[in-house]
């Protein structure tokens, strides 16, 4: 599903240019339950913006699907964040004076949806997530893991190819980490592709493959043993 | 995304800053306003202008020929039937009415119950009771001892005393001399063919008080959309080649219509000059509302980076803060023309005039809203969508 060909990303600091990501080649298939870990700094964020098309501006190429997305233009390329990825940020980033219903809704509304239809959905999906009946709050009187559910919904209701989460767990205690870990373990077994970014080891251990990643380079890519399994 | 949507997401962004909108939205609303003001009014004035000056009561244009005799002392008659005839024959013209001392009509200045009138008078030499609708005739002992009484038309009457029975026996003064009314005629009384009059007084009693009376006018009513100017002069140029005393003397045309032009033209230059005026204020008010969007864009950079993350394109945030924007300036622009109109309504009632409300007032307020919404909405709108999505999310 995700191919990356020696995917090269550097930043202008000043007069120098800071090299973030050193020619990475990846390959993720459907289905599967990716942790990319790596200390701060070693460029998992930028890695995981080009993966999740929040950042079209790197060099190397890009194969979705049958899609090269390197050469979309920024129309496509929104269209594309819309449509088959569901970004899950570290803080939320939800609208703060819009209800839950109106930020899970967001997008299907640039979608073009109709109101009544989404309405229908978002409901469906807010269940899912286990946050029944909340369409009409405010963000600001849930809690930080409730927040974070809504984000999912929200990641989760254009049906999306895959999610993406970076640092789902990083402002959340670790009781409510394991809820959310919980929830994203449930949607990776109904089919969903979940590729997250963590420093916490515990929630790396809880995927099926674990990237570690250091300086821009890929240092180890390899299957998570289960205990249980 | 709908325009629906993007209009119902703009309109409550605008809500949750109820103050902050109110405040940018009172400069257009303040400029809006002025200019609607002077607009109304000065339509108002213009049009009252012209129905004054112009057109009789049923919209009609009339203007007015006079002849002038060389010799002052003579009293000549300078529009005989054969002139009227022929005048009367031109497509344009609806009724050719004459007031000519050679068959005892004249117009004469008066008053009736303190109101000014102008009126045609016939001088009559012998009793009168043509028309008659209330009261009594003039009778031959009226003229043979020279009573002072008079039969004005039913509009004179209703003109100054409401009721045809309250004129009755009230007073009348034309040039200087009052006369007891003691009857009412019809409106349209005649003499002869053309002479319309719409008093009656005796010939005598009228001329001990009036030694030098205007006389040889001809008044001319013409169907709607006529040049009038124009006709008015062409009629005058034939009466002065062939009129039936061209040699005599002259035919004269006073252009009230190009009087009026003039008038009409200095109304709408102080008109235009004052909207010019109040345009500032629109600009300054459009400079605000830019300020309020570059600032609305700064301080939600955070939700333009979430609505880019989950799929919003550019032009869709672009579209976004330009509705806004233009929402702002078009709801300050309706509560403006009202405030206009209603300030409007309100001068005017000290005023001779009426206000007038025209539909191009309205589109004028609707589409200068909207361009200055645009106008000042499109760089801040720019800004939000050239964000780099990348920049805001870190």
């Amino acid at each position: 599903m995700i191919n990356l060909v020696s995917i090269s990303k550097s930043y202008r600091q000043g007069n120098e240019n800071y090299k973030a990501l050193h020619e990475i080649s990846l390959t993720i298939q459907a289905g599967e339950f990716v942790a990319i870990m790596g200390p701060s700094g070693s460029g998992k964020s930028t890695l995981i913006n080009i993966i999740g098309f929040l950042d079209n501006n790197f060099d190397g190429q890009y194969n979705f699907n049958d899609t090269v997305v390197n050469n979309l233009n920024r129309r496509d390329h929104a269209r594309l964040r819309n449509q088959s990825v569901g970004f899950v940020f570290q803080n939320f980033k939800l609208i703060r004076n819009q209800s839950v219903g109106e930020n899970v809704g967001l997008p299907l509304l640039y979608a073009g949806l109709k109101r009544r239809d989404i309405i229908a959905r978002v409901n469906d999906v807010l269940e899912q997530v286990g946050l029944p009946g909340s369409y009409d709050k405010l963000p600001k009187n849930l809690s930080g893991g409730q927040q974070q559910r809504v984000a999912i919904a929200r990641a989760i209701v254009t049906k999306p190819n895959f999610l993406v989460a970076d640092e789902p767990t990083g402002a959340l205690d670790s009781a409510t980490s394991r809820e959310i870990m919980a929830l994203f373990k449930e949607l990776n077994q109904h089919g969903t592709t979940v590729i997250m970014v963590t420093h916490d080891e515990n929630v790396a251990r809880q995927t099926n493959r674990l990237i570690k990643i250091l300086d821009g380079r890929l240092q180890s890519d390899m299957e998570v043993e289960h205990a249980d399994s | 995304m709908q325009i629906r949507e993007l209009i119902i997401s703009s309109f409550r962004s605008l809500i949750s800053n109820k103050r902050r909108s109110i405040l940018t939205m009172i400069g257009i609303i303040i400029g809006i306003a002025s200019v609607i003001t002077i607009l109304a009014l000065g339509d108002g004035a213009r049009l009252a202008m012209l129905k004054n000056l112009q057109a009789d009561s049923g919209g009609q244009q009339s203007t007015q020929i006079t002849f002038s005799p060389n010799n002052s002392d003579v009293k000549i008659s300078g529009f005989n039937n054969e002139d009227l005839a022929r005048i009367r024959s031109n497509p344009k013209v609806a009724k050719v009415t004459v007031q000519s001392d050679d068959h005892g009509i004249l117009s004469s200045e008066g008053t009736i119950n303190g109101k000014s009138l102008s009126s045609l008078v016939y001088l009559a030499t012998s009793a009168n009771d043509n028309k008659i609708l209330a009261g009594r005739g003039i009778k031959d002992s009226d003229i043979s001892i020279d009573r002072p009484v008079a039969l004005v038309n039913k509009s004179i009457a209703k003109k100054g005393y409401r009721t045809i029975r309250n004129a009755l026996n009230s007073g009348i003064e034309i040039n200087g001399t009052t006369y007891t009314i003691i009857g009412v005629i019809d409106n349209n009384a005649t003499r002869g063919e053309f002479y319309n009059y719409d008093v009656v007084v005796p010939r005598h009693v009228f001329e001990t008080s009036n030694a030098t009376v205007n006389a040889n006018t001809l008044k001319l009513t013409f169907i709607s959309g006529t040049d009038i100017s124009k006709t008015t002069n062409d009629i005058k140029d034939q009466l002065n080649q062939m009129g039936s005393q061209h040699s005599s003397g002259s035919y004269d045309f006073y252009d009230t219509a190009a009087m009026l032009k003039g008038v009409t033209m200095v109304i709408k230059g102080i008109t235009y000059f004052i909207v010019a005026v109040a345009s500032i204020s629109l600009f300054i008010a459009g400079i605000g509302v830019m300020n309020m969007m570059y600032i609305a864009v700064s301080e939600r950079t955070q939700e333009i980076g979430i609505r880019m993350a989950v799929g919003a394109s550019q032009k869709q945030i672009l579209w976004q803060f330009l509705i806004e924007a233009v929402m702002l300036t078009l709801s300050g622009g309706m509560i403006g023309y009202l405030a206009g109109l209603g300030i409007a309504m309100g001068i005017s009632a000290f005023l001779p005039f009426k206000a007038s409300v025209s539909i191009s007032t309205f589109l004028l307020a609707f589409g200068t809203s909207t361009i200055v919404g645009l106008v000042f909405g499109i760089l801040p709108a720019k800004t939000a969508s050239n964000k780099n999505l990348i920049d805001i999310l870190r």
